[in-house]
């Protein structure tokens, strides 16, 4: 975990645009645009005055600086940052300063210069309540502003800054000497005497242009050290900054030259877009400010929003996300330890495109693989949201679905396959036919269906995930350590991270290795874009060859906008429990990728593709004939019911055995309404768990009896789950009317009123 | 005004009543009123509550 915290050190989260950057005063442009784009001018001069002092000023002045780093400037034209700020000033009402009241601050400040750097200088050190005294030669401030600019412009813009402030002025002295100062008590000298003016010995010093001078501190900065107007502005208010660091800490700290940024332009967002002109007298308009001000891409580091679901889903910046994972894995009994990332580790689809996307490598996947390790650890896993899956893969690795044989009449095999176990579950017809043409070209081709171990995985449950994995070995070993031929992606990642001495290959490499034809090619015009499942995500092997067998198949392909960069459909890392909405909008937000017809070569994809009516097949149905896009999905219970059709059949069929031991069947005659079963697979509740529910409730009697509905209402805890089944009797038929559940335990209902009642739930 | 439910439970043939009842979840215990069985204790919880108050501290607590 702390390998993964690290990684974060290096996060260019705020890492600013490349314009704030070269901006002499770091305006924060993101915000300022935001406001403009709103039309917030008033809120957008106070965010432009905190950065720059003298708004007015610095409107007229600034040469935009910022337009040579723009990322439109070879596309197009740079934002015209400069005329949205001059139009802001324009507009903006509310442009007097706030009048803060705060107390006197200790330290006395003098200011040799009433140029535009040591006026910004002052202006600073005055707002905070420091007392300045400014020195100025001549007789009237301003200094080289009155070469620049017409005088009323900067005089009004000095003055209404310096509105609320106290200050000390004192024109026509001339400070020659140092120590023509010394006994009136200054704590720090600002040195801004101007182009050529005297340097008082500050400059080329050791740590910057400042040295102490007995209990002085003295600084310079300005045009006095070669600065044009705008960066002797902002020494001003750096230097203030420097001073009070001096005052409040004795030691000089001379404002040091920036990293250049590590911002990152999104080139998605950045199309052609002209520059806007100007029609109010070279000012814009409110509706062309706006439209200029969204020419702006806001370029920052966020490639992690844009690529990564969870990070979109959750409107969280990686630094966040980091530290509510940390606090939530850290072990700790106290009742106030917080636990605020838990359902956001359990939505991570395992897509792997966080890291692809990230500059720095930050690897976020394996970092919330490892937390849900944790939470397992700790027992902070919420039960309910893995525990159907890992039913659901004890079931497909039980003896009434799993399947671990040799070719009919073989010991050992140099081939196996391996469908996985959602395969069978979709429909047995996946399995069957793909197993009979293998077993057609290399009859010794043998089979192992179980589940690849993952939901384990996913769940945390690092105990259970490596006894699976060492009992796949074992079969493995059991077939003769066999090349399995694998039909889903999920299980060669699987794999490949935990079973690398097990040599494995794609179904679909293997039809087009081993000549897979086609019977009967129809061509349709309708035009498909394969989804490649993100566990299969640059492995061009793979994604080739199911290309070319849907094309041998008579379709037209078309790519999907980005190829294979997109996230998981929504599958995987199992989060559809944990964090439903999350679920749903991704598979929408994939479903919309195209218009096209998808073809998937994972059956999951297929199924949630499917679940929100995303036209799809399987690319196994255009080799084989199985289905069509009509076909309805089979439901969580239907699923199991596949599984162990599947091993029948291909027991009976290929190796001509009956199937010994079946689920045992509900004893009761139980009816479930078309509606109540949808709603049962919503919930993921199986018939077994309804039928466990009711045969509980009519051997222990413990039921409710409703009697205006003449309904009986019945409960049973089913693992971490509290499943309630609503039923009605007609003869020796009960028909569900109604189920639900939830995750919260009852407790003591098994003593009541100090005696122990039948409450073996 | 909403008709109050009668409620048998089956065992006892009595009517259920309002008693307390102690939930746990996520290592957190604490007590709400449903409808219980005077006699044997059995609990009653609606749909409504399940869908409602329920989920909500359920959600609650896995957020916390």
């Amino acid at each position: 975990m702390e390998k993964y915290f690290k990684q974060f050190e290096s996060c260019r989260q705020s890492e600013k645009p490349f314009c704030t950057d070269a901006c002499p005063f770091h305006l924060d442009v993101l915000d300022f645009q935001e406001k403009i784009s709103r039309k917030s001018y008033n809120a957008a001069y106070r965010t432009y005055r905190n950065a720059v002092a003298f708004p007015d000023i610095v409107a007229e002045l600034c040469p935009e600086y910022c337009a040579a780093k723009c990322p439109r400037k070879d596309l197009d034209q740079s934002v015209q940052l400069n005329l949205l700020e001059r139009t802001c000033v324009n507009k903006a009402v509310k442009k007097d300063p706030t009048d803060y009241n705060l107390p006197a601050k200790k330290g006395k400040i003098g200011i040799i210069g009433a140029g535009i750097s040591g006026l910004a200088c002052a202006l600073r050190l005055c707002s905070k309540k420091f007392n300045v005294t400014i020195f100025e030669k001549t007789d009237k401030l301003g200094g080289q502003l009155w070469n620049l600019m017409p005088q009323e412009i900067f005089l009004k813009d000095i003055e209404r800054q310096f509105k609320h402030e106290n200050y000390t002025l004192q024109l026509n002295t001339s400070v020659d000497d140092i120590e023509q100062l010394k006994d009136q008590g200054f704590d720090a000298l600002y040195v801004a005497t101007g182009k050529n003016g005297f340097d008082f010995g500050t400059l080329n010093r050791e740590k910057g242009q400042c040295y102490i001078n007995g209990d002085t501190g003295v600084f310079a900065g300005g045009s006095l050290t070669g600065k044009d107007p705008m960066f002797a502005l902002a020494d001003g208010l750096s230097m203030a900054w420097a001073i009070e660091v001096w005052l409040s800490t004795g030691k000089l700290e001379y404002p040091g030259k920036r990293q250049p940024s590590k911002a990152v332009s999104n080139q998605d967002k950045l199309w052609r877009l002209e520059a806007v002109i100007p029609t109010d007298n070279g000012l814009f308009t409110d509706e062309e400010a706006v439209e200029e001000a969204a020419r702006c891409i806001r370029c920052q580091c966020d490639a992690c929003k844009t690529y990564c679901d969870l990070c979109d889903f959750f409107n969280k910046w990686p630094l966040q996300m980091r530290d509510e994972i940390m606090t939530t894995v850290m072990s700790s009994e106290s009742m106030i330890h917080k636990t605020p990332a838990i359902r956001l580790i359990n939505t991570c689809t395992q897509c792997g495109l966080f890291e692809e996307a990230c500059p720095e490598d930050i690897e976020l996947s394996d970092m919330i693989k490892e937390a849900r390790k944790r939470l397992h650890k700790l027992n902070k896993m919420p039960g309910a949201y893995h525990q159907f899956w890992l039913r659901d893969m004890a079931f497909a690795n039980s003896k009434f679905a799993a399947v671990k044989k040799t070719a009919p009449g073989e010991k050992q095999c140099n081939y196996a396959f391996f469908p996985g176990c959602h395969l069978g579950a979709a429909d047995p017809e996946y399995v069957i036919e793909p197993y009979k043409w293998l077993l057609s070209k290399k009859p010794q081709t043998g089979l192992l269906l179980r589940c690849c171990s993952v939901p384990a995985d996913w769940a945390g449950n690092e105990a259970l995930h490596g006894e699976e994995i060492q009992s796949l070995r074992e079969d493995w070993q059991a077939l003769g350590e066999p090349v399995l031929i694998m039909a889903c992606p999920t299980c060669i990642r699987n794999f490949a991270e935990y079973l690398p001495e097990i040599q494995t290959v794609s179904l679909y490499e293997v039809l087009e290795q081993w000549k897979f034809e086609q019977k009967s090619v129809k061509k349709t015009k309708k035009i498909y874009s394969v989804f490649d499942p993100c566990s299969a995500r640059h492995i061009d092997p793979i994604q080739q060859a199911v290309r070319r067998l849907a094309e041998q198949s008579g379709v037209t392909l078309e790519e999907l906008p980005k190829g294979d960069q997109h996230g998981c459909c929504g599958y995987g890392g199992h989060v559809s429990i944990a964090n439903p909405k999350f679920a749903e909008h991704v598979a929408k937000k994939r479903s919309a990728l195209s218009d096209n017809l998808y073809i998937a070569y994972c059956i999951n994809c297929r199924d949630v593709f499917k679940g929100e009516n995303k036209p799809v097949v399987h690319v196994l149905d255009l080799l084989f004939n199985i289905n069509t896009q009509e076909s309805v999905l089979p439901d969580v219970t239907q699923r199991r019911e596949n599984r162990v059709r599947l091993k029948e059949t291909l027991l009976s069929e290929i190796w001509g055995e009956k199937m010994e031991s079946k689920p045992e069947k509900c004893k009761l005659n139980i009816v479930i309404r078309p509606e109540i079963k949808e709603k049962m697979n919503t919930l993921k509740l199986l018939k077994e768990d309804v039928c466990n529910v009711v045969e509980y409730s009519q051997k222990s009697n413990r039921r409710t009896f409703d009697p205006q509905k003449k309904t009986y209402l019945c409960y049973r805890e089913i693992g971490h789950i509290t499943c309630w089944v609503e039923y009605c009797q007609a003869g020796d038929a009960f028909e569900v009317v109604n189920v639900y559940s939830h995750r919260m335990k009852i407790e003591l209902e098994a003593v009541w009123n100090g005696k122990k009642t039948e409450a073996d739930l | 005004m909403e008709k109050k439910q009668k409620l048998i439970c089956d065992r006892c043939k009595v009517e259920m009543v309002d008693k307390e009842v102690q939930f746990s979840y996520l290592g957190k215990s604490f007590r709400h009123k449903v409808k219980r069985c005077p006699e044997c204790g059995q609990v009653y919880i609606s749909e409504e509550l399940v869908k409602g108050r329920m989920s909500q501290v359920e959600k609650m607590l896995e957020d916390k």
